[in-house]
């Protein structure tokens, strides 16, 4: 896999500019990310940073509608926000940067707060909030599990908020500050990519970046959860039509090195159709049918998940007892040499594929930068292909154990147990 | 300081060039189109079966012979074969479509030659493992019962099968009936009549290795003995729906789901691509009208989009959204509105050229790099057309104007011809 080239600039006011060039393409991409998240809100106002994300549609100070002004210019835009960050991103033809420039720097210190914008964002995420959540079966697991995870860090409330209720009562004067805090360049990565020559990116990241005012950067302080030192469970009823279990782990943060056995450890267990959880609990002892092992990806101390749908006709207890029995086998023995050489290749192949797109590239920049440097991310691959099997061994040891584990027993109304 | 009181000057997106395959045939007559090229190296093979719904003798038949394909072949049980292609880093998945059986396969380019292998087994040697089958039906079964508490779903099957008939290829979607139903020999008999002897094209995209026409001949030469050219079946009949108003009930729901459309001409139409910019402007991007409207301005909904689906042998127009449900009624007036305002008054110039620079820089981005390019071809290739059609469309999307957009919105966006199916809360509807 080629190398992903870059230069960084850090301007005066504290944002940091990450520059790629490629000139395969005819496109660009601006990408600004955010440091703040869901994690960054108050327990008793939460949803704040994503209802957010969708007022920074609103228009700024010299821009009456952000969206037009950019599909004017051939371009497309989404944002999306997480526990950590808000990413925004644009993708437009090349000729056409500077549209994106103008856009994004203007709304990162003058946006306009309208009520109109508020009133209509606010419902709007509340629709969200019912068709993703609220009205779909399972739709509340990620509520119930942080909940019973987390109970001083602020991971215990999913980005979407806790209630509607937060989301209804969020007032402009709880926005604005938000904005005032968070929204600045020294809290900012941006970067800049595509189908222009480097110094020419850079120029123009200058130019449009420079003048934004920054201000002091927000104090950051995450009360850190306490070790789980025993077992947690929930049995919750709903009307659903088949059983499901799910069960969380906390896990090391982001730029941990069993951070990168965890990952590897859950690819062992549901990367592809070879992986264990679906050959040993869907075919070779049809328990679900479905199961995944998965990571949360959070920069502070998230959470490994494995979860699973029971078919028809199976018991809640023989299903979780098999479920306990593949992940107690990760903690007795090591993986063998051909998983762990097929978890690598597997990620390998996936590092490349995912290179390919600009977008992607753009924003892997922008995420390490904010891990610390963004070259991590061209050593990222490695630091997966130097484990071994003792490193996941050991990470397993840790992680997959009773006392740190957190337990969601959803069951469907009107079955059996 | 830069000037921000006005936006910098923007330059209209002129050349839009998608990448032309380099074609060839192998030995047996299957023709292969490359798209050389790419950063990575990466290779990416799409091949396209006629073997979809419309090719199936019972409902199911066409799906699940898809999915059996990869459950074990003569060489490999499921797990082997897994095991291998999970071990190369490597994809292989075979998509069934309401007219066409898709197989796609991707690998690292130094393990073409193995991922090759492992495709001539899966289509020339499936062995449909009555096990694996059983335990596919049972899945399946889940999912539907999981996808029948979703309002979503709910109309969405209302509505494919008021507009086609539930019977009609186009119009069904599974119920349990169909799934306990599907059996071995039937999916066997889909895949002699439809797969293992049919024509079929290739389009390799990527950083293709220098002997990949010798490979080819080797792995997938065997097939199409008959050769037989690729031509859709031409006998396209235009469903005639009732329109009027269908209500499918789910207690407790909080939103509604709505789909509100009609039957239409397909890809072959004069119409088609003209309209296809109208669609745009109604409900393609998230300016849309309906967006702009429904969502932006009156909060109804998380999202409000219309689309015109081409089939080989049909076509449609819906619109499509789930809006709380105290807001149904409202949405509904506003949806109505909307089709009336296009039918009424011509897209004012700006507006119109907004468009049309946003669906050139779209469609810019859509065909940045071979396998991005490949996707595109593949589908022209299956419904008959060359690179011609995409830029006739290209050509379409720049000359349409406004007054040619408002006589197709009066032909074919009438809301007298709407079929419109509501899913969602008994109690929340109007008395």
């Amino acid at each position: 896999m080629s190398r992903i080239d870059f230069e960084r600039k850090v301007l005066n006011n504290g944002l940091t500019v990450i520059a790629h060039s490629d000139p395969e393409t005819p496109m660009a991409v601006v990408n600004v990310l955010y440091k703040v998240g869901a994690r960054d809100e108050k327990h008793h106002r939460t949803g704040l940073a994503h209802l957010f994300e969708h007022l920074m549609f609103s228009g700024s100070s010299h821009v009456n509608n952000f969206d037009m002004a950019l599909q004017q210019a051939g371009g497309n835009n989404n944002a999306f926000t997480n526990n950590d960050l808000t990413n925004y991103y644009d993708i437009l033809p090349a000729a056409n940067l500077e549209t994106a420039l103008w856009l994004e720097a203007d709304r990162m210190h003058a946006l306009n707060l309208s009520d109109k914008a508020i009133q209509t964002q606010r419902s709007v995420v509340m629709e969200e909030f019912k068709e993703n959540y609220l009205n779909q079966p399972y739709g509340d697991i990620s509520h119930l599990l942080r909940d019973m995870a987390f109970k001083t860090h602020p991971y215990r409330w999913p980005t979407i908020g806790y209630t509607l209720d937060h989301i209804e009562q969020t007032t402009e004067v709880e926005l604005r500050n938000f904005y005032e805090t968070y929204y600045q360049p020294g809290n900012a990565v941006l970067t800049v990519a595509g189908g222009k020559p480097i110094f020419e990116l850079l120029d123009l990241a200058q130019r449009w970046f420079g003048d934004v005012p920054g201000k002091g950067l927000p104090e950051k302080q995450y009360i850190a959860e306490n070790p789980q030192r025993e077992p947690r469970r929930l049995e919750h009823q709903a009307d659903v039509p088949v059983h499901a279990i799910y069960k969380v782990y906390h896990m090391p943060h982001r730029t941990d090195r069993a951070y990168y056995a965890a990952d590897l450890l859950s690819d062992v267990l549901s990367s592809g159709t070879s992986a264990r959880l679906q050959q040993q609990l869907v075919r070779q002892q049809p328990l679900f049918s479905s199961v995944n092992a998965s990571i949360s990806g959070s920069l502070d101390p998230g959470l490994f998940m494995v979860q699973g749908r029971l078919q028809e006709g199976v018991g809640l207890d023989d299903a979780e007892k098999a479920l306990e029995e593949e992940l107690a086998k990760l903690t007795q023995e090591p993986v063998s040499t051909h998983e762990l050489e097929k978890v690598k290749n597997k990620v390998a192949s996936g590092f490349a594929y995912n290179s390919l797109n600009l977008m992607n590239r753009a924003y892997s920049l922008a995420y390490f930068e904010m891990l610390g440097d963004a070259d991590g991310l061209n050593r990222e691959k490695e630091q997966y292909l130097a484990l071994t099997a003792n490193d996941l061994l050991e990470a397993a040891r840790q992680i997959l154990v009773p006392e740190n584990s957190s337990t969601l027993i959803y069951k469907a109304k009107g079955k059996a147990a | 300081m830069m000037d921000f009181s006005t936006a910098p000057p923007i330059q209209n997106v002129t050349n839009v060039h998608l990448q032309q395959p380099e074609p060839f045939r192998l030995a047996n007559g299957v023709p292969v189109y490359t798209m050389p090229g790419g950063t990575q190296p990466i290779c990416q093979f799409d091949l396209v079966f006629p073997a979809g719904k419309w090719y199936e003798s019972t409902r199911g038949t066409a799906l699940f012979t898809a999915i059996m394909l990869t459950e074990g072949t003569k060489s490999f049980t499921s797990e082997a074969l897994a095991n291998e292609l999970d071990y190369l880093g490597a994809s292989l998945h075979c998509h069934s479509t309401s007219d066409f059986l898709q197989i796609t396969a991707y690998a690292l380019t130094q393990h073409v030659p193995k991922l090759l292998d492992l495709l001539k087994e899966v289509l020339f040697a499936p062995a449909f493992p009555q096990e694996e089958l059983d335990l596919k039906k049972r899945i399946r079964l889940q999912k539907i019962q999981v996808n029948k508490q979703k309002v979503e779903f709910l109309a969405s099957k209302a509505f494919f099968g008021h507009l086609f008939g539930s019977n009609h290829p186009y119009g069904y979607r599974l119920d349990e009936a169909d799934v306990q139903g599907i059996d071995r020999d039937a999916l066997l008999a889909h895949y002699h009549g439809s797969i293992a002897r049919a024509p079929f094209f290739v389009v390799a995209a990527g950083q293709l290795p220098g002997n990949l026409e010798t490979l080819l001949n080797n792995t997938l030469g065997p097939g199409n003995p008959d050769n037989i050219a690729w031509t859709p079946s031409p006998d396209y009949k235009e469903p005639q729906a009732t329109p009027g108003r269908i209500f499918v009930p789910k207690e407790g729901a909080q939103q509604s789901a709505l789909r509100i459309g009609r039957p239409l001409f397909n890809h072959l139409h004069p119409d088609h691509k003209p309209l296809m910019v109208l669609n745009t402007i109604l409900g393609g991007y998230f300016g849309s009208r309906l967006m702009s409207n429904i969502r932006e301005d009156k909060g109804f909904t998380y999202g409000i989009s219309s689309s015109v689906h081409s089939y080989l042998q049909g076509g449609l127009f819906y619109i499509s959204t789930e809006v709380g449900s105290s807001y149904q009624e409202a949405a509904l007036k506003e949806i109505t509105f909307e089709l009336s305002r296009l039918q009424e008054e011509p897209v004012p110039k700006d507006e119109l050229n907004l468009v049309r620079q946003y669906l050139l820089g779209n469609i810019l981005g859509s065909i940045d790099g071979p396998l991005k390019s490949a996707a595109v071809i593949k589908e022209l290739i299956a419904t008959n057309q060359t690179t011609a059609d995409f830029n006739e469309f290209i050509e379409a999307l720049q000359n349409t104007d406004a007054h040619k957009l408002m006589e197709l919105a009066r032909q074919y966006l009438n809301p007298d011809d709407m079929v419109t199916v509501i899913a969602g809360d008994p109690n929340a509807q109007p008395e």
